[in-house]
């Protein structure tokens, strides 16, 4: 008996299919792919910048040399290793956190969203808004083991680029408490993300 | 619930890719991510891991004249990509002018306004004023009396020193090692990134700057294991005060 086989290829986003065809033609010098790879990811970098930066100039020109990295180690991409998306975020959040404690950027803690901008009267948890993708949703799930202060603490420090310090002051504890809250949410991440 | 605790190397690894280290405790972790694959691993599961928390940031546009500031600056210096035959293509203006510097024809006070010129150029110096109880010095390294490959800061008040790369080139498998030769024995500074902006610490009580020069050696990968320089001399270029 012949069997259809069902032609449908597994649902990727076919962003991130793109992204990582773009990543190799850039590897290769392509200034065309170039160009729409900066078109299909740059509000995405700027906002990821932004946030932790604060400033728009600041973050522009941070942003300027995450491209120019991108063009220079497109090459060092390697699609089994993850999304180019997360290559690129992890890029552009490395040269932003360098440039904020190069800069000693403070930014003022009043400032800061309590978990990231929660609209009045949302279904989704704080937690489900800052994770919302499906990729997320396994993060999101050891994330709700920990207590909602640690949550806070750990979206904080990654999207805004807060340090212990600067956690301890905006949460008002003990430097003390502040790390060993972090190290002690990491390590029960680890654990349950390896479930 | 209580998880096992982590390695220290673990925790510094998560620590690194959430993003909640202070300045010195990043240098630490990014010293290590150069030298130490394991730990490198370790932060790449880390950000992988983390990632989604990226999630819930909203895109935001950039400023309309970004894309144009991207294509000016890639023709430029230091944008020669690492592989082989394939050169960034385009004008390169700085570059294009850096290469008619010819260097050891200047005297040593244009040589000095020269680098001078470079490292504001690079925006190294910060535009500070002049530190009351320090003195900077910029030293532009190259490979002879060819174009230059790096461009290094230092400011004697902080202990630190600021290495911009400009057109450096590393051979796979080895490390560039940067010495600091005043009179005698070469003495060992840190390892440097061929593409990256790095920031080493100054050995402490360095009075005489003044004579120094430093100096970029080829060596095995994570540095001399002898203390001293064993590969050939890539890039090499004095030290001048900056504010006089």
């Amino acid at each position: 008996m012949q069997r259809v086989l069902s032609r449908e290829a597994p649902k990727l986003m076919s962003r991130e299919v793109d992204l990582a065809a773009l990543l190799a033609q850039v590897a290769a010098a392509d200034r065309q792919a170039f160009q729409q790879l900066y078109l299909a990811t740059k509000a995405k970098l700027f906002g990821v910048v932004l946030r932790i930066l604060h400033s728009p100039d600041d973050a522009a020109e941070v942003l300027q040399e995450v491209y120019l990295r991108v063009w220079q180690r497109a090459a060092d991409y390697r699609p089994d290793k993850g999304a180019p998306m997360t290559w690129l975020i992890a890029i552009a959040r490395n040269r932003a956190l360098d440039w904020r404690r190069r800069m000693r950027i403070e930014v003022p803690l009043e400032d800061l969203p309590e978990l990231e901008d929660v609209p009045e009267g949302a279904d989704a948890s704080p937690l489900q808004q800052a994770l919302a993708s499906a990729d997320g949703r396994r993060l999101r799930a050891c994330m709700e083991e920990l207590q909602e202060v640690q949550q806070h603490c750990l979206v904080l420090a990654y999207q805004a680029g807060l340090t212990h310090q600067e956690l301890a002051e905006h949460l008002n504890r003990p430097l003390g408490t502040i790390k060993s809250w972090l190290r002690r949410s990491l390590a029960s991440l680890k654990e349950c993300l390896a479930r | 619930m209580t998880a096992e605790p982590m390695s220290d190397l673990e925790a510094l690894a998560a620590e690194y890719a959430l993003g909640s280290l202070d300045a010195s405790d990043r240098r630490r972790a990014q010293d290590l991510l150069r030298r130490n694959e394991a730990f490198a691993e370790l932060v790449a599961r880390w950000e992988t891991q983390l990632a989604p928390l990226a999630d819930g940031v909203r895109p935001v546009e950039p400023p309309a004249d970004l894309w144009r500031r991207i294509e000016h600056e890639l023709g430029g210096a230091g944008l020669a990509r690492p592989v082989a035959g394939a050169a960034a293509p385009g004008g390169r203006p700085l570059l294009a002018s850096l290469a008619f510097w010819r260097w050891t024809t200047l005297g040593a006070s244009g040589l000095a306004a020269a680098a001078a010129a470079l490292a504001l150029y690079f925006g190294a110096l910060g535009g500070g004023s002049l530190p009351a109880d320090g003195q900077r010095y910029v030293a532009v390294l190259n490979a002879g009396q060819d174009q230059p490959a790096l461009v290094i800061t230092v400011d004697t008040r902080s202990g630190r020193m600021t290495i911009r790369p400009v057109q450096t080139e590393q051979p796979q498998n080895t490390s560039l090692q940067l010495w600091l030769v005043a009179g005698g024995t070469p003495r060992p500074l840190g390892l440097l990134d061929p593409l990256e902006r790095t920031s080493l610490s100054l050995p402490p009580a360095e009075a005489g700057l003044r004579e120094a020069s430093l100096a970029v050696s080829l060596e095995p990968p994570g540095g001399s294991p002898t203390g001293l320089p064993t590969g050939p001399v890539l890039y090499h270029g004095k030290l001048l005060p900056l504010d006089e």
